[in-house]
Formats: C-alpha cells, sequence, structure tokens
C-alpha cells in the first residue's frame, strides 16, 4: 500500500520549489494505518515542509503525526523557539480527537489513550533571499544534494547513528518535550532539499544499499515504491513506514525582503 | 545474530509465566515486618506485579483499532496443583497453552476499579478511578513443584516452537521463594532451554523471592556473585539463561553494569527488583 500525503503535498505551478511526496506503508499482510505524516507547502515564501514519524508503541501515533507535521508547515514553525511555543495548542487538539475517538472503546484503548502518542518530527523553510533553516526531535533526516552530490547530512551522516530511543515529542503537555535541534544555512538554484523517516534515512546512508540520498531526486514514485520493495527484500532497508519529501529549487534566491519576492500567491 | 529476530504479528514471540504457589508464599517479603502487620503476602505482591505486567504487555501491543498479536502469553501457576492460570477460548485454542495476547486483552477474570495517580493536564496531578483487569488471584498451598511446572512449560514452548519456528523464542519467567519438592530443577530447565527456534535457544529466567533482610543479588555474572554458602542459590544461577543484547541494554537503561555472561536471575528480590526485572525480561526487542 502506498500512502500520499494531503491536498497540499504536491508543489504549486507558481512556486520556484518543486516538491514531492512518496510513502509506503510497512510491508505487513495485516496492513494498518501509515503512522507517518509528510506535508509541504511550496506554492509561497517561505516554502515549509515537515514529516513526522509516530511511535509503533503508541496509539493514535498517526494522528499526532499528522498533527506536528501538519503544524509545522502551517505555522512555519521551524526554530526550537517557534516549535517549543505551538507545541501546547497541538498536544490540546490531538487530545481532544482522541477523547472522542476512545470513549466507549475497550479498556486497552482508553488506557492509550490516556498515556498519549509520541512522534519525531523534522521540519524545513526555505527563505525567498537565500536562507533555509530545520529544525528536530528524533532521527527524521534532512540531506542536501546539490550536483548530484551529497553535501550536508543532518542530524545523522551514518546509518550506524540510528538507534531504537529516537527523541520523541509527546502528545501529553505533562512529558517534558525534548529540547528541539536546529541547523541552517545557504541555498542556492539548483540544490535539492530530501526530508526522510528513520527507516528510509538509514536506508540512504547505508553504504551497503545500492541507493543513496544524492540519488532519490531523480526518482518518481514508482520508482520509489520499487525501491523500498528491493530494499525491504535485501534487508537493507527496515520493515517500517517509508516516507520521502523532496524538494527542488528551480530558481535563484531573490534578493530584498521575503514579502517583495516572486512568487507572490501567498495562503 | 541470535535473539535478533524481528517481533510481528506474521512473527510473534512468547512468555510464560511460571509462579510459585506454594504455602510459603502466605508470608511477606523478608523485612516486611518492620512495616508492621499490615504487610502483603508474597503471593498478594506476585498477583499484583504479573497482572500489572500483563497489562502493560497488552498496553504495549494496543492501537486504536485493537490488540496486535506481538505476544502469545501463558501463566503456570505450581502449588498445591501445576495449572495455567490463563486460558485460550474454546473457538481459539492453538493447543500450546500460550494465548494470543487480544485475547488474553478482551478476557480479564474481572475488572476492578482503582485509584490512580494521573496527571491533571496542568502540570499537577490528580486521583482517579482507572479500570484495571484481573486476571488471576494469588494462592498459596502446599510444596513448590517446580519440576513439574518446568515440564508443563518444556511441552507448551516445545509445540508453540513448531508453529512459530522462525519466531524470537519463547521467555520463560519463573518466580519463586523456596527450593524444588519434586526433584531436581536444573534438569528440567536445560530440558526446556535446550528447545530453539532458528533465532536462539528458549530464555528461562528465574527471580528467588527474598525471605530473608539480606540485599538483593541483581543480574550476576558469575556463580561467585551469588552466595556461596546456597546451594539452591547456585542452581538458580545454573538454570537462568545469559541476557541477549537487547535485554542487556534494558538493563543497562536501569542502571545495572552487565557483561556477555549477565545471567537473567535475581536472588532475594524484594517488590522492586521484581517488577524492574520482569520489566526487563519482558523487553526481547523493538515491535515492528
Amino acid at each position: 500500500m502506498s500512502a500520499t500525503a494531503g491536498p497540499d503535498s504536491s508543489g504549486g505551478d507558481a512556486s520556484a520549489v518543486d516538491a514531492r511526496v512518496w510513502a509506503v506503508s510497512k510491508g505487513d499482510a495485516n496492513a494498518d494505518a501509515y503512522e507517518d505524516a509528510a506535508h509541504v507547502r511550496a506554492e509561497a515564501w517561505p516554502v515549509r515542509a515537515a514529516v513526522a514519524d509516530g511511535a509503533t508503541e503508541s496509539a493514535f501515533a498517526g494522528a499526532w503525526a499528522e498533527r506536528l507535521a501538519c503544524g509545522v508547515v502551517e505555522e512555519d514553525a521551524t526554530t526550537p523557539e517557534a516549535l517549543r511555543r505551538a507545541v501546547p495548542a497541538w498536544q490540546a487538539a490531538w487530545r481532544d480527537a482522541v477523547r472522542e475517538r476512545a470513549a466507549g472503546r475497550p479498556w486497552y484503548v482508553e488506557a492509550k489513550a490516556e498515556e498519549g502518542a509520541f512522534a519525531t518530527l523534522l521540519g524545513l523553510s526555505l527563505r525567498a533571499g537565500g536562507q533555509w533553516r530545520a529544525v528536530g526531535v528524533g532521527d527524521c533526516c534532512l540531506f542536501r544534494v546539490r550536483d548530484e552530490a551529497l553535501v550536508r547530512s543532518w542530524p545523522f551522516d551514518a546509518g550506524e547513528t540510528f538507534t531504537n530511543r529516537p527523541a520523541l515529542v509527546p502528545s501529553r503537555p505533562s512529558q517534558t518535550p525534548p529540547t528541539p535541534e536546529a541547523a541552517s544555512g545557504e541555498w542556492r538554484a539548483g540544490d535539492t532539499f530530501v526530508l526522510a523517516t528513520d527507516a528510509v534515512a538509514a536506508w540512504l546512508l547505508n553504504s551497503e544499499a545500492p541507493v543513496g540520498p544524492a540519488t532519490v531526486g531523480a526518482w518518481n514514485e514508482e520508482q520509489f515504491r520499487r525501491a523500498v520493495e528491493q530494499g525491504r527484500t535485501e534487508n537493507t532497508l527496515r520493515n517500517d513506514d517509508a516516507t520521502l519529501l523532496v524538494a527542488h529549487v528551480t530558481e535563484p534566491p531573490s534578493p530584498g525582503p521575503e514579502t517583495a519576492a516572486p512568487p507572490m500567491n501567498q495562503s | 545474530m541470535p535473539y535478533s529476530a524481528e517481533i510481528s504479528r506474521q512473527q510473534p514471540t512468547a512468555i510464560l509465566f511460571l509462579l510459585d504457589q506454594s504455602a510459603s508464599m502466605q508470608e511477606p517479603f523478608g523485612g516486611a515486618e518492620k512495616t508492621g502487620d499490615a504487610a502483603p503476602s508474597r503471593a498478594r505482591v506476585l498477583a499484583d506485579t504479573v497482572n500489572d505486567l500483563l497489562q502493560n504487555l497488552v498496553l504495549r501491543c494496543a492501537k486504536e483499532e485493537g490488540v496486535r498479536d506481538y505476544f502469545h502469553v501463558g501463566v503456570i501457576g505450581y502449588g498445591q496443583r501445576v495449572r495455567r492460570l490463563v486460558q485460550p477460548t474454546e473457538e481459539y485454542d492453538p493447543g500450546t497453552g500460550l494465548v494470543p495476547i487480544s485475547h488474553l486483552a478482551d478476557r480479564p477474570q474481572r475488572m476492578e476499579q482503582r485509584v490512580k495517580e494521573v496527571d491533571d493536564g496542568d502540570g499537577g496531578t490528580t486521583e482517579t478511578r482507572v479500570k484495571t483487569p484481573i486476571w488471576f488471584d494469588p494462592q498459596a498451598k502446599n510444596g513448590t513443584p517446580m519440576c513439574q511446572a518446568l515440564d508443563l512449560a518444556a511441552q507448551s514452548v516445545r509445540d508453540w516452537i513448531d508453529q512459530h519456528p522462525h519466531s524470537f523464542p519463547p521467555i520463560v519467567l519463573n518466580v519463586t521463594d523456596g527450593e524444588a519438592t519434586d526433584g531436581d530443577p536444573l534438569r528440567y530447565a536445560q530440558e526446556l532451554r535446550s528447545f530453539a527456534t532458528d533465532d536462539g535457544e528458549v530464555l528461562l529466567f528465574n527471580i528467588h523471592l527474598s525471605a530473608s533482610e539480606e540485599a538483593p543479588v541483581e543480574l550476576p555474572s558469575a556463580a561467585d556473585e551469588v552466595p556461596t554458602d546456597d546451594e539452591y542459590a547456585e542452581v538458580l544461577f545454573q538454570m537462568s539463561s545469559r541476557l541477549p543484547f537487547s535485554m542487556r541494554s534494558a538493563a543497562e537503561q536501569e542502571g545495572y553494569s552487565v557483561t556477555l555472561d549477565t545471567r537473567g536471575f535475581v536472588f532475594n528480590a524484594d517488590p522492586v527488583s521484581l517488577v524492574t526485572f520482569l520489566e526487563i525480561g519482558t523487553r526481547p526487542s523493538n515491535l515492528r
């Protein structure tokens, strides 16, 4: 089964950024809800993109990942401070939605709803003037590719770095969220930004896998799906939800204030 | 590498508890007399602990759509009789005495209302009544037929492995406060541990509950770490499997120092070390 992000996942035709989202849920005969999430808003500056990965052992984790990725994109919460300010409202929205869905269900569904959900998160923002910034909690990865070569891998740069216990954003306000990490830099025309949830990120960084961050920009959705199936068969890709968001910048930065820079169809 | 099989619904693992229900389990833990007459019996503490643990196992597998069968679970009590304390339903009996955890989740013996402290959503806590599942009650009668229990466990895991030859191997957790009264348990333990899936031999862990005020000996790596004047401690040490990688990690996260030779064994366990070790011993690896 493949799943794609919501209606805002495709790049707007007025944008200097061409963005695509591909997703394949974990391979399983009892196919369940996909628990990653990806959102992108590429039709206006600043362009924002986010991926999130709901933790398997929590329930309603897909809804939490969705709330986080969507929130980062809607509110441009791409600095640690902006993220810290935004999370409480997302937690309240998740709690209200889940309490309703869990009411009257068996004891374990109600208990899981009370336990809360957890997710990793990565957000990216590209400013019209040529700056980019990213914020992350956990092991989703950002790759920056230029001239078909990987120039930055963040926060990890080796497949071995991934553990089974990444930092996670909790849905319960009483649990202290980990401090988000931040990165920033300059972009130029032709750069490609790749956001990946952990299984795909570890796979792209695995030196034994026939894929890498620099090659995925040229893929289409079918090629991604086939590569995922092959990677799982060959055991170079862990059987987990696989999500990739690719944003390719097609035009050079615009000088001057962001609001004056084309394209201008702000939403 | 052994003990690395992914745990999924197609490839679940099994967790089997063996619980001492002999007469001596009516006594409180060692040192409990200091706390007065109200100290609960070891049987009560053990039943509460295992009921809580089963609840936590269910919750680890529960998603919004229901409970995923990552685990098949069994509980064998040994005292007046050797008997299974959780039973499969008639319509679903795999014949191993190990019940898919979704069936366990939907069929507790009863639900009790218990008072629990929960977050008030405002940075503090508040008391609330929560529904708590109870699968079995404490019992404490007669001797300690541990050999028979290990034998019944061996039958269960052998049949289960026939049905799941590629799974992470079954984990058997034996909790006792005394010596076997029906033979040499080491022989039965070796037989039990000789069964294996492609991923490794059956894991047998032992928790000896304290009748004394001595400090617990937790996760020893060598026989000389357990009391040398206690022959029985040596037997339980020999009966216990080494911890696989994932559980060594879990033990390290709980603050224990571990080696490749660390055994899944606690001698003179108090209630805290009982809970801690059962948590470590039921963490085979991440669920997929």
